[in-house]
Order: C-alpha cells, then structure tokens, then sequence
C-alpha cells in the first residue's frame, strides 16, 4: 500500500484560464511578499501560539485540543510522542460554507445538517452534480467571538490552503469514532475520518481563501441528504514563494494528520526540466502512516478529534449532500461493525434500510463465503443507486432481478421459490435484505460464484462470491471460533458451527442395592423403584428438562418392565421432566424378575446383575455435561429364587452388595477417610454347612477412583496389618473394614450438587468351583463433595 | 502506470490542471495494480474488466482501476471508457454519454494519439448502452445491443491539455 496520500497539488500558470486566475493573482502576490515575508514567529495567525523551542516555530495544534507532537522522531505513535494539556490550541482558521462571509464577523456555522448548504454529489464538472461556495478565514483566535476576528490583512497571502470533506456514513451526527453511541461501531466511525469525499486547494487572499467544492458521497433526498463536515488546513511558512518552511494551522480535523508540504516543482519529480519561474506546485499530503488518531476518551484528551454536526465545532462547517436520480441496482454487503477494520483504502456507504433507517455497506465486487453448507450466509443489500454508486431515490418503481448461477442460492428474499432468481421490485431508497449462501453441502460448490443484479435486462451490479474452505471444522482454532474439534458434529462440546456446546449439568443420584425375592410359585415379581435426578444448574430458571435412561445392564433382558416415568397422572412413560435449577425430581422405574431368568444358588443367597441408569439434559442444540462422571449411576439388583432347587454347591462365596457413599471434605482440608462394612458370605450349605468352611480372599480395586482410594480390607482387626482372608463356616458370613482413603486432590467437584463420582470394586474370591460368579463383586458408588473446588 | 503523452507548452492552464489531476493519483491508495502517476500524468490504471451477461443477454462490463475520479468531481477534463472487438469499439464518457464506431486500426489496439479520431467518429450508440456506475475505482458500462462477442479490450482515457491519455489495456472476454 502507498502510504502517502496527497490530495491536491496547486500550480500557477496561464493567466488566461479561468481556473488559474486566482492563482495566477495570488503567485504574483506571492513573488512579491518573499523578500517582505514576516518572520515566522511573527505571523498575526500564530499571536499567543505556544512554542516549540528546539525549532522556534509555533507547534501546530488543532483549535481547542491539547498539544500532541510526535517528537524528536517525527512519528506519531512513537515512545517520544508528547501529551501537553497545558497547552491547547486556539483558533486559527475557519471555514465556512454557503459563500457568505464578506468581512467583518466570522458567521456562525450551519447548526444542523438540514440547515447547512447543499449540493448534489458529482460536483459541476462532472455533469452530475453541483458545488457549494466555502470560504477558508485566517482569524487571530480571540476567545470573544467564537470563532476569533478575521485577519484580512495581506501577510498570510499566498499561503497554500487544503479544503477537506469528511462524511457521516454511519449517520450519528459526528465525523469519527466515539463512544457516545457505544464502541461497536467504532472502527465504521473511524472510517469517516479516513474517507475524504471532497477536496479543494487555494491560496490565501487578504485573510481568505475562497473555492467552490464538489463532493462524491451523497444520499438520498427523502431521507434527508448526507451530512458532510468541511475542514480547512493551511501551511503558514515564512519563505515564499512556497512557504513550505513552516508549521500549518487547521480547523479542527477528525484526526491529527501530518501535513507535509512537497515541492514537485518542475523536475522535481524527475519528469521535467525545473521551471520554477513560471510555474509552482503544492502538494499538501496527509501522510495516514503517521497520523495521531487516538482511540475515544483517551485518558487525557477525552474525545477530542470528533467533530459534531450540529455547529458547535466553531472552526468547520457543514454540508448536505443528496444522490442523484437512481438509474441501477447496487449490491453490497452489510458491514459487520464487529469485525470491519477501517482502513483509507476501504470505502463505505450509507444506505437507507428495508425500515428505514441507516445502514453501512462497503462497495466491494467479491466476498468470501463459507463453502460449508448451510449456514454462514452473506448478508447483502439491494438498493437503488445513482451514477456515482450512493444509494439514491428511484424516480420510478425499479425492477431487478437478481440471478445466482448453480452453487450459489439467493436464501431470501425468495418469493419464487428458487434459489437462483429473484425478481425485486425497489419503489423506494429503502434498501432490501437478501441472504446468500452456497448451496449444498461442504466443499462442494465452484471457486466462485457470481450474483447479478439486472435492471430492465441490462446487469447494473454484480457480487462474486470465493468460496472459502470452512474454517471451521479445520480442527485449529481459528479467529471467531470458539472451539474446533475437527467435525460438525452438535452437541460433542463443540458445535458444527464451532461454538461451544451449552454446558448443563444434571446428575442421577447413586442408588441403593435392590434385593428382590421370588417365592413360593412366583412366576416374576415386580418392584417399583423410585430414582431421583438433579438439576445441578444452581438457579437456573425455569431449568432444564432432563431425560432418564434406564437400560438393562447385564440384567436379562426386559427386567426393566416400565419407565422411567416422572408424571404417573399421564399415561405413558414420561422419561424427561423439567427441573429447576438445584432441584431433584423423581422417576419411578418398575423392575421385574422374572424365575425362568435366574438361578440363585439356595435360598439365602442371590444371584446379581446390574442396572445402569443415566441422565441427559435436553438442551436444543446438544449440550455438555460439565460432570460427567455423575451422569451415570448402577443399581445392582439381587434375586433370590426361593422356588429353586438348593444346589449342592462345591464353593459358593459372595459379598453383599454395597450402599453408595457420599463423603464431604471440608474447605481447606486435604481429604478425609471413612472405613466401611464389607461382608463376605460362605454360601455352602448342602449336603450340610462346611465347617470350618473355607478361606475368601476379599480384595478391593479402585476401577475408576484415584489410586489408593480403597486403602485396604481387614477382616481381623485384632491382627497387625490388614488381613484381607478369613475362614469362614457354610452359611455364615464375615464382617470386615474397609478403609477409604479420599485425597481432596484426586476429585473436582462443580458444586455441592454435583459431586464428583467413582465407581470401585470389592471382590471376594473362595476356593474353586464358585457356582455362581455374578454375586463375587459390588460395586461402590462413591460420591465426593470437595469443599475446596467451590 | 505511466501513460504515453507528449507534452505542449503552449498552454499553462491545462498544465496547471494536469497537475491537479496528477495530485489526484495519490488518493486512489491501497489499489493492488494502480497507477501512481508522477508529474503531471493523469492516473489511468486498469487492473481488471469483467463482463457481466443477464438473463437477456445483455451485457456489462465493470473495468476496475485508478481513474483520478476526485479530481473528476472538482475539475472538467475529457475522459471515459473504451471497449473494443475487432473493428467495433463503444465509448462512454464520464460526462454519461455512449457512442459507438467502427475503425479498421482499433482491431490492432488503440494509442493515444487515436483517440480524438475515434471519439469523432463514434455515433450515438444503441440501447442499452450507458455508463451505469463510476466509482473510485470502477466504472460499469452497459454495452450496446449487438456489439461482437469474444476477446475484446478496454481502456481507459483522459485527455488533458488537448492531448489524449491511455492507460494500459485490459483482455477480457464478451459473452
């Protein structure tokens, strides 16, 4: 990029072109005031300037704003910039618009949009619009008036003068960023300092510079015209001709722009031979690498550099532009205040929205779009526009039709029911709303795809569409995204659209073993069993709807014979229920045991299996559970048939099934322990009950706890250390100690409704020939509370 | 993107406007292509033309570039469009109006020094040629009905001091 941006040069030349007259008058004056040029300091413009003392020169500062100077090295933005709010700038030169000022007091500005001069964009020598008279006014800068007293006097003559007219595209009534209307549209506002729709150059006559100016940007009539803030700038050096030699005053600008003199005259940019006795240049540049544009309300200046459209920034002056006749359709996309960048080489406009209101687009023949399906669509505008591109009123209704090529699909409006066209009546400057996306699925659609827009069959405007590889779904963490886990798939902690999935966390609380006993001629027997789940979302309202699953486990097949059902008054199992946030409700379940499928072994002991249980919130979209570990929960299920056949058993040993265990550790303790009851029962009873019996061996596995939760099982505590055999007699059983060791470190809990959970084992283990090897384990649901993760 | 030019001296007033127009040429910044014309040349710069077809079949054409387009706000010079295939060649000026003509020497590409000959010769042109859109870096016209499909080219031209300008041409294909 260029980063110089000049914006008018000035020549003298041929005094018989009427472009040239007042130039040619003000470089004859100009010739003539060299050798009589004031000392620099001495100019009337800089009375009461402060300044700078390395150079002698009067500083340049803006009307009203304190110091800033880039330093000994000359660049803004720089470790030496300087910050004095002792020191502020007083008014040097107005402008004013409308022509009227003819000496004496400095008018007062335009007080509105409305009331200020208009013209229509295009400027005169185009054809296509008109210009306003301005007046740029070298004042001594008193505070009474305002805008100081006119210094009509000859020793500001020739002095170079740049015209400059900014824009208010986003429509707040003032010219570059502030948060006066909040930061989100901030870097749109900060674009209007960078967009420059006019520009005129003049010289300095007896105290004033009068010109005539053009502008581009324009809006429609009937929504009240573009207001246009005009600035002024001028370089006050003591050395003629060019009076490069000095600092330059301004009005106030909606940045702090370098404002670099360069003198191209004749070779002096290599063209031609040096012809400075009949021919001079200005080129007044705004050099955008090095301005001074701080953010709003910075901590010293405040907001200094946006300019109101209302008059109350005594040194500019405002314009009312209005667009032309519409004779086409414009498309453009809406601008996205949230991720647009301003930058001098990106241009904006303002539209009249579908409602009514302000909108911004940015004039562009190609955007992206996501090659992703549906989804991630281009937001455009359709709207009448005038020969420059403003959106501009329709002298009569419009008619467009819109037609996108295979790949490409016009999402709405679609009054047609085809993606590929649309026909769009425009009766008015209010812009319509199309949506545009690729059409099908991933990576499957043309590198580019091109929107037209026709009018009367003739295309006006055109978008092309480059497809993008999505970038989500890459499996990297890109800008935008909050998460990528390489797929679309919902609902997995990473949406397909690479917003994280809604966390909420819903818990089944552990649950009791369940002991069911067939008897006498039972074919089956039933047993309604009440599970109870948590809304683990403190305070969430209403809640969230959380479904129940119970499933059979490695219980034979059916022994769930009923729900879950959380509504008995509705018929039908109502597995899901809202729950509000902390709360529980409770589901019922209905397990049945049916005697053809299962065998105990005798009477007292039972045969097992186990239930799993679990819960899901609803949640549209999919959701994450933050706790997993207490979404599930087993409930084992003991039977005993007591219409079976005792079986002579040759070594039948099992453990009684566990309870759950909920430990709380207290804030600022490192853990806790518990000791626990583990019984072992020696089965064998027939032909008669063993006796001594034999040895089991009892033995405990963390599974998923931490490591060494289940610190050790003793079954004689008058031994040293823990003896996990013992001998126990045919139908009796053994009561041992197990102990639990919970490291506050080993568990995270979210809160105290959602403990965290594991799932240990117990095993008892006897001499071979075990009959039934269902019953040798529990499961020991153990829940921590860890007041330390809350 | 220089442009070929020779120089009178004769006339100061339009070398004063040369030269503002050549300050013009700065302010088209950012542009991947464009010009930055130095001296006292006006900025013609195409970087891309694009035809555009509607259902019809009419078409358009948008020519993408650096135009001096403020300086056409605040000053008056001759400039404009040319789009050209074989002998055929459509003008349109920014003034808005489109002409049409037919030159055996456009078929080898236009110069400069061609310029005032074929704006002469150019009569109005038929429906729906227009200049429908001239930004500050593109400038879409609408091509006349029956104007030859296939290879064609565009320039854009200025003229300056009574002497034409041209900047670089630019191939594309009419369908």
């Amino acid at each position: 990029m260029i980063g110089t941006t000049s914006l008018a040069k000035f020549a003298s030349g041929d005094r018989s072109c009427r472009h040239a007259l007042t130039r040619t008058a003000a470089v004859v004056a100009l010739a003539a005031s060299v050798a009589a040029s004031p000392a620099l300091a001495q100019l009337p413009v800089f009375s009461g300037d402060p300044v700078d003392p390395s150079t002698g020169q009067a500083y340049t500062i803006l009307p009203g704003v304190a110091l800033v100077h880039p330093g000994p090295d000359e660049d803004f933005n720089s470790d030496d910039d300087v910050i004095n709010p002792a020191q502020t700038g007083d008014v040097d030169i107005v402008v004013r618009t409308g022509g009227t000022f003819a000496g004496g007091a400095i008018p007062a500005p335009a007080a509105s949009v409305a009331a200020a001069p208009g013209l229509a964009a295009g400027g005169t020598h185009s054809g296509i619009g008109s210009e306003v008279a301005y007046q740029v006014i070298v004042s001594n800068g008193a505070p009474v008036p305002a805008a100081g007293t006119p210094l009509l006097g000859s020793q500001h003559d020739s002095r170079a003068v740049i015209v400059l007219a900014y824009p208010d595209i986003d429509g707040d009534g003032v010219i570059g960023p502030t948060n006066a209307d909040g930061a989100a549209d901030n870097q749109i506002e900060r674009q209007e300092a960078l967009t420059i729709i006019g520009r005129q150059v003049g010289l300095i006559e007896s105290g004033v510079s009068a010109g005539n100016l053009g502008v581009s940007l324009g809006f429609p009539a009937s929504a009240g015209g573009l207001g246009v803030v005009v600035t002024g700038a001028a370089l006050m050096g003591s050395s003629g001709p060019k009076f490069f030699d000095g600092p330059w005053v301004g009005t106030l600008q909606p940045l702090m722009p370098p404002v670099a003199a360069t003198d191209v005259i004749g070779g002096g940019n290599g063209v031609r031979a040096p012809d400075p006795a009949e021919e001079y240049l200005v080129e007044l540049e705004l050099e955008y690498e090095k301005w001074f544009f701080p953010a709003p309300d910075h901590p010293v200046l405040g907001t200094p550099y946006a300019l109101p459209l209302d008059g109350s920034s005594i040194t500019v002056d405002l314009l009312r532009s209005e667009s032309g006749p519409a004779i086409a359709a414009t498309l453009a996309p809406i601008v996205d205040p949230l991720v647009y960048v301003a930058d001098p080489a990106r241009r904006l406009l303002p539209i009249v929205g579908s409602g009514g209101g302000r909108e911004v687009v940015e004039a562009v023949s190609a955007i992206a779009l996501e090659d992703d399906g549906a989804g991630n669509s281009a937001a455009l505008r359709l709207f009448t526009s005038d020969v420059l591109g403003n959106a501009a009123d329709p002298t009569a209704s419009m008619t467009v039709v819109l037609t996108a090529p295979a790949g490409l699909s016009i999402v709405s409006p679609d009054a047609d029911s085809n993606t590929q066209t649309e026909t769009i009546v425009l009766a008015t400057a209010n812009a319509v709303a199309v949506e545009m996306d690729d059409a099908g699925g991933a990576n499957d659609g043309p590198a580019r795809a091109r929107l037209v827009a026709s009018v009367a069959g003739v295309p006006t405007s055109f978008i092309d569409f480059v497809s993008t590889t999505p970038a989500c779904g890459n499996a990297q963490l890109d800008a935008g995204e909050e998460c990528d886990d390489g797929n679309s798939q919902d609902g997995d902690g990473c949406q397909g659209d690479c917003t994280l999935t809604d966390t909420h966390d819903s818990i089944v609380l552990p649950l009791k073993p369940v002991t069911i006993k067939l008897r006498g001629n039972d074919t089956a027997r039933s047993k309604t069993i009440r599970v109870k789940v948590r809304n683990a979302d403190v305070g969430e309202s209403p809640g969230h709807t959380i479904r129940l699953v119970a499933d059979d486990g490695d219980c034979p097949p059916g022994t769930i014979s009923a729900g879950p059902d959380f509504d008995a008054a509705t018929p039908g199992g109502q597995d899901s229920a809202l729950v509000a946030g902390g709360s529980t409700k409770s589901a019922t379940l209905v397990v049945t045991v049916a005697r053809a499928a299962f065998t105990s072994v005798n009477t007292k002991t039972p045969t097992r299996c186990t239930l799993a249980l679990h819960v899901e919130a609803i949640v549209a979209g999919g959701n994450t559970d933050p706790t997993p570990s207490n979404d599930g929960a087993p409930l084992e299920l003991n039977v005993i048939d007591q219409g079976d056949a005792d079986v002579a058993t040759a070594h039948e040993s099992y453990v009684e099934s566990m309870k759950p265990l909920t430990m709380r550790i207290a804030a600022g303790s490192d853990g806790r322990s518990k000791v626990v009851k583990v019984v072992a029962i020696h089965a064998d009873r027939l032909p008669s009950a063993a006796d001594p019996g034999h040895v089991m061996t009892i033995t405990a596995d963390d599974v998923n706890c931490p490591n060494g939760t289940l610190a050790g099982i003793d079954f004689d505590p008058r031994s040293n250390g823990t003896q996990n055999e013992v001998t126990v007699a045919g139908g009796r059983k053994a009561r041992g100690a197990l102990t639990l060791d919970i490291d506050a470190v080993g568990f995270a809990t979210a809160s105290k409704k959602s403990p965290a959970r594991c799932t240990a084992t117990v095993r008892v283990d006897g001499p071979g020939g075990d009959v039934d090897a269902s019953n040798d384990v529990t499961k020991l649901v153990i829940d921590v509370i860890d007041g330390n993760d809350y | 993107m220089r442009s070929s030019h020779s120089r009178s001296k004769s006339n100061r007033a339009w070398r004063m406007l040369g030269r503002l127009v050549a300050g013009a040429a700065f302010a088209v910044v950012g542009m991947p292509g464009s010009g930055r014309a130095v001296g006292t040349d006006p900025t013609l710069a195409l970087t891309a033309a694009t035809a555009v077809s509607a259902p019809g079949g009419a078409v358009s054409v948008a020519v993408t570039g650096a135009f001096s387009f403020d300086d056409i706000v605040q000053f008056s010079f001759p400039a404009g469009v040319i789009i050209f295939r074989g002998s055929s060649y459509a003008v349109y000026d920014i003034a808005g109006t489109a002409t049409a003509g037919n030159a055996a020497t456009v078929a080898n590409g236009i110069s400069a020094g061609e310029i005032p000959a074929l704006l002469a010769a150019a009569t109005p042109a038929a429906p729906p040629a227009a200049l429908l859109q001239m930004q500050s870096d593109r400038i879409t016209v609408a091509l006349p009905a029956g104007f030859p499909s296939g290879a064609a080219s565009v320039i854009i031209y200025a003229i300056l001091e009574g002497e034409p300008f041209v900047s670089n041409t630019i191939g594309l294909a009419l369908p």
